[in-house]
C-alpha cells in the first residue's frame, strides 16, 4: 500500500519535526537563561550594590548630583527595564522614609516611574496593574492611583486599594468604603485590609456608612469595625442589633462585646431571646467577653439552649466571668436539663491553663 | 472466504480504525488541555508578578489556615515532618496531627520533642470518626495540636482533624508531604478572590534523589532511577495537562491528597471525607463539586502551579503496581458513586463535559489501550492489518503522546525551571523516550488488574515501602 506508507512517512517526518524543534526550543531556552544570568548576574549585582550604598550613606538624596546617584543611575541603566523593576521591587519594599524617598527619586532618573505612569493608561490590565504594583512599593502615584480604584479590572481595583491603605485621606477612605459594596471579593478583603492599616482614621466614615449600607457590604463595614473596636462606634452597634439580617445582628453583637457599655449589655441580653441560634451564640460570646457578673444569670439560662454552639458559648461565657460564672456553671452540673448538664460539666472540666485557648 | 471468515476480518478491520481513531481523539485532547494551561499559566504568571503577598496576608483579616496532617507509624519521621510544618511562612497557621492509632513510638516522640499537655477543648462531633483517646497542644508551639485516636485509617484521621480545627481553611496532607515553604501562601489566593472556592489544590512533585534538608526540598534533581524518573514526568504532565488545563475551564475533579486547601464548612456540610473507597481525594471534590450543583451552593475549584509540596514515589514495580492498582480502583469507585452525572445537564459543564471525560478517556483508557494491542495482533495474524497499519497506530498512540510529554518538558523548562542543570534535562528527556518503551504498557496491566480486584470486592490500600527523605540529604 504505497500511499499508507506515504502517509507514515509523513506522520513520522511531522513528529520527528516536533519533536526535534521542542527539543531545540528546551535546550535553546536553558542556554538563553544561562547567558541571560552570565551576562546580566554581575550587572544586577553592581547595581544592587550602588544602590546599597546610597541608601547606607547618611546623606540626603535630594543633592542629585553627587558622583555616588550618578554611579548608580549608570549601573541601573545598564540593565534591562525588567530587571529593573525586579530590583526596585525588591528593594523597595523593605525600606521606609528617606530610604524609600530616594530609591524613589532614582526610578525617577532611570525613567521608571514615567513608563509606569504611562502604563497606567494602558488598555492591557496587567500593564496597569504591574505598574500600579510599582508605584505600591515606591509609594509614588498619588495623582494617578486614585482612579484606578474605579478600574474595570479587580486586581487592578484592589491593587488602587492597597496603595490607598497607605495614604490615609478622606476622600480615599470613602472611596475604599464604596469598594466594599464591590462585586470582586478580593477588592472587598483589600479594601478591608486597607481600611484597617489606617487605625482610627476611618472610625467617623464607617460610623456613618454602616448605618446607610446595607448586604454584603455591611457585613464587609461590620468586620472592619470589628478590628478597629473603637468606642465611638456603639450608637450604630445598638442600632443595627435591631437589624433584619441575622448576621448584621450577629457581627453587632461581636462588635458590642468589644465595646463594651452599659447600653451593649442591656442590647446583648435582649439578643440572647432571638430566634436565630448564630445571633444568640454571638451574644453570649460577647456577654463572656465583657466580663460583667450581672449578665451571669442570663448566660445561666442560656445553658439550656436547644441549639449547641449557644450551649457552648453560654458555658465558656461563665466560666470567663470567674467566680460568679463557676457558681452558677456548678449549679448547673444538678440542672432538670440534660444538655446544660453535660456542657456545665465539659466546661468545669477545662483546666485554667488551657481555658484561653478553649474561649478563643 | 466464509462469511463468519469475511465478519471476522472486517471487524478487526474495524476495530483497529477504531482504535487509530480513539487514541487520536485521546491526545489531540490531551493537546488540547495543553493549550489551556498555557493560556491559565499565562494569566496566573501576569496576576501574580510583582504582588506582595506578604502585605495581603498581615491583614487581620486573612484566613486562618488549620494544616491537617494524619500520621500512622511514623515515629522515625514525625518530629521532622512537625517541624517543617511549624515552620512555613504563613501568618495565622495551626497544626492538627492526627495519630491514627500508631502501634510504634509515634505518640512518645510527639510527647517528647513537642512537651505535648492534655487539654479538654469542648467540640461537636461534626463529622462521624473512630473515638478520640486525648488531645494535646505543644507547650512550644501553642499553634500544634495533636490529636491521638484510634485507627481508622486517613479518611478517618482527616475527618477526626475537620472536627477539632478551628480554622476557616484546613489543608489536607499526607505525613510524608514535603510542603514548600511559601505553598499556602500562595494556595489561600482562589479564597481571597472569589466567593465561589471550596476547594484548592497544588502541584506535587516527585523528591526521589533531590536534595532535602529539615524537610524542605533545597536542590531539585531528577532520579536517576528509571522508575521514579520516569514518574517525574508523568506527574509533570498530570498537573500540567490535567490539572492546569481543566483549571482554566474552572472544572478540576481532582484534589491530591498529598496537597489540597479546603472550605472546613464545605467539608463538614457534605459529611467530611469517605471512609468506604481508596479514592477519598478524588470522591471529595466530587461529592463537593455535586452538592454545590444540587444545592446552588459555591462548589468551584481551583488549581493552582506554583504551590508545590514534594512527595515520594515508589521506587520498587511491586510499590509502583499497588499504587497505580488502588488509584485506578479508587477512580472506577468515584466515576460509579457519581454516575449520576454522566450527561446530566443538571450539573452543567461538570457532567456534560469533566464527568465522561474521566469516564472515557481516564477509565476506559487502559481498556482500550489492551484491547487495541489484542485486536492489532490478531489482525496482524490474520492479515486484516498489514505492518503499515499497525507503525501507524503506534505512531498514533506513542508517537503523538511522547511529543506531548515533551511539549510538557518545554512548559516546565520555560515556567517553572525547578531542574536547573543540563543532566536534568537530558535525564527527564530520556525518561519522557522510554516510558513507552515498557513502562506505559505495564501501567495498563496494573489498572486492569485494579479493575479486577474492585469487581472481586477488594478494598485494600496496599503498603508503600518508603526510603525516607534523610537518606537524600543534598
Amino acid at each position: 500500500m504505497p500511499a499508507v506508507s506515504e502517509i507514515i512517512n509523513k506522520v513520522i517526518f511531522l513528529e520527528g519535526l516536533a519533536l526535534a524543534l521542542t527539543m531545540v526550543c528546551i535546550f535553546g531556552h536553558a542556554l538563553w537563561v544561562r547567558w541571560y544570568e552570565t551576562y546580566y548576574g554581575p550587572r544586577l549585582s553592581r547595581a544592587r550594590e550602588s544602590l546599597t550604598q546610597i541608601l547606607d550613606a547618611d546623606e540626603a538624596f535630594e543633592r542629585k548630583q553627587t558622583p555616588r546617584a550618578s554611579a548608580s543611575i549608570e549601573a541601573l541603566s545598564s540593565l534591562p527595564r525588567r530587571l529593573q523593576i525586579r530590583l526596585f521591587l525588591s528593594l523597595a519594599r523593605n525600606l521606609s522614609g528617606h530610604q524609600k524617598k530616594a530609591v524613589g527619586d532614582l526610578a525617577v532618573r532611570v525613567g521608571l516611574l514615567a513608563r509606569a505612569e504611562r502604563n497606567l493608561q494602558s488598555p492591557r490590565w496587567w500593564r496597569r496593574l504591574h505598574a500600579a504594583r510599582l508605584l505600591t512599593v515606591l509609594d509614588v502615584g498619588d495623582r494617578a492611583i486614585p482612579r484606578l480604584l474605579t478600574d474595570r479590572h479587580a486586581l487592578v481595583r484592589a491593587q488602587g486599594a492597597e496603595w490607598a491603605g497607605e495614604h490615609p485621606g478622606p476622600e480615599l477612605i470613602k472611596a475604599l468604603l464604596e469598594l466594599l459594596n464591590d462585586s470582586a471579593k478580593f477588592c472587598r478583603f483589600t479594601a478591608q485590609s486597607s481600611l484597617l492599616r489606617m487605625e482610627a482614621l476611618p472610625v467617623p466614615f464607617i460610623s456613618e456608612y454602616i448605618l446607610r449600607a446595607s448586604g454584603p457590604a455591611l457585613e464587609a463595614a461590620l468586620e472592619v469595625a470589628l478590628g478597629l473596636a473603637e468606642s465611638r462606634l456603639l450608637g450604630p452597634a445598638l442600632k443595627l442589633c435591631d437589624d433584619p439580617a441575622p448576621t448584621v445582628q450577629a457581627l453587632a453583637a461581636r462588635l458590642l462585646g468589644q465595646i463594651g457599655g452599659k447600653d451593649g449589655l442591656t442590647a446583648l441580653s435582649k439578643l440572647l431571646g432571638h430566634p436565630e441560634a448564630m445571633v444568640r451564640a454571638a451574644a453570649c460570646r460577647a456577654l463572656g467577653k465583657l466580663g460583667e457578673w450581672p449578665s451571669a444569670p442570663a448566660l445561666a439560662r442560656a445553658l439550656r439552649d436547644p441549639a449547641w454552639d449557644v450551649r457552648r458559648a453560654a458555658g465558656l461565657g461563665l466560666r470567663s466571668l470567674g467566680s460568679p460564672g463557676i457558681l452558677l456553671l456548678r449549679r448547673a452540673v444538678s440542672d432538670e436539663d440534660r444538655f446544660a448538664r453535660d456542657m456545665a460539666r465539659q466546661v468545669l472540666e477545662i483546666p485554667a491553663s488551657t481555658l484561653v485557648r478553649a474561649v478563643s | 472466504m466464509t462469511d463468519a471468515a469475511k465478519f471476522i476480518f472486517d471487524f478487526l478491520l474495524l476495530s483497529n480504525w477504531l482504535f487509530l481513531a480513539y487514541f487520536l481523539l485521546v491526545n489531540s485532547f490531551y493537546l488540547l488541555l495543553l493549550l489551556s494551561a498555557t493560556w491559565e499559566m499565562r494569566q496566573h504568571n501576569l496576576a501574580i508578578r510583582g504582588e506582595m503577598r506578604w502585605r495581603i496576608l498581615g491583614s487581620r483579616l486573612a484566613p486562618q489556615i488549620s494544616i491537617l496532617a494524619p500520621a500512622h507509624n511514623e515515629a522515625a519521621t514525625v518530629r521532622d515532618s512537625v517541624q517543617s510544618l511549624l515552620t512555613l511562612y504563613y501568618p495565622n497557621l495551626e497544626v492538627v496531627l492526627v495519630n491514627d492509632g500508631s502501634t510504634d513510638e509515634t505518640m512518645a516522640v510527639l510527647a517528647r520533642e513537642f512537651e505535648l499537655v492534655s487539654i479538654h477543648p469542648i467540640y461537636r462531633q461534626q463529622v462521624r470518626t473512630k473515638p478520640v483517646r486525648g488531645l494535646y497542644v505543644s507547650r512550644i508551639y501553642p499553634n500544634l495540636l495533636v490529636v491521638n485516636k484510634e485507627n481508622g485509617g486517613k479518611a478517618d484521621a482527616l475527618n477526626a482533624g475537620l472536627n477539632l480545627a478551628t480554622s476557616k481553611l484546613v489543608c489536607a496532607i499526607d505525613a510524608d508531604t514535603l510542603v514548600e515553604p511559601d505553598a499556602l501562601q500562595r494556595m489561600v489566593r482562589p479564597f481571597l478572590m472569589s466567593d465561589e472556592v471550596v476547594a484548592a489544590g497544588g502541584t506535587i512533585r516527585i523528591a526521589n534523589g533531590s536534595g532535602v534538608e529539615g524537610g524542605r526540598v533545597v536542590a531539585p534533581r531528577v532520579p536517576r532511577r528509571p522508575l521514579a524518573g520516569i514518574q517525574v514526568v508523568e506527574y509533570l504532565r498530570a498537573f500540567v495537562v490535567g490539572r492546569l488545563g481543566w483549571a482554566n475551564f474552572g472544572d478540576n475533579l481532582v484534589i491530591s491528597g498529598a496537597f489540597g486547601l479546603f472550605l472546613r464548612e464545605a467539608v463538614i456540610a457534605i459529611g467530611g471525607y469517605e471512609k468506604e473507597t481508596v479514592g477519598e481525594d478524588m470522591e471529595i471534590v466530587a461529592r463537593l463539586r455535586r452538592h454545590g450543583y444540587e444545592k446552588g451552593t459555591p462548589c468551584r475549584v481551583a488549581f493552582l502551579p506554583d504551590p508545590v509540596a514534594w512527595t515520594e514515589a515508589p521506587e520498587t514495580w511491586r510499590d509502583l503496581a499497588s499504587q497505580r492498582d488502588r488509584w485506578y480502583r479508587g477512580l472506577a469507585e468515584v466515576l460509579w458513586r457519581h454516575r449520576r452525572l454522566f450527561f446530566n445537564p443538571r450539573y452543567g459543564a461538570l457532567g456534560m463535559v469533566v464527568y465522561p471525560y474521566f469516564l472515557c478517556i481516564e477509565l476506559l483508557a487502559p481498556i482500550v489501550e489492551a484491547l487495541g494491542f489484542v485486536a492489532l495482533t490478531v489482525g496482524l495474524a490474520a492479515q486484516a492489518v498489514d505492518q503499515h497499519f499497525a507503525i501507524l497506530l503506534f505512531l498514533a498512540a506513542y508517537g503523538y503522546g511522547l511529543i506531548l510529554s515533551v511539549i510538557t518538558l518545554l512548559f516546565e523548562e520555560v515556567c517553572f525551571r525547578r531542574y536547573n542543570r543540563m543532566r536534568d534535562r537530558c535525564l527527564l528527556l530520556a525518561w519522557a523516550l522510554l516510558e513507552n518503551l515498557g513502562y506505559r504498557q505495564l501501567t495498563v496491566l496494573w489498572r486492569l488488574r485494579g479493575l479486577a480486584k474492585l469487581l472481586l470486592g477488594g478494598h485494600e490500600w496496599g503498603a508503600m515501602e518508603r526510603r525516607g527523605f534523610e537518606q537524600q540529604r543534598a
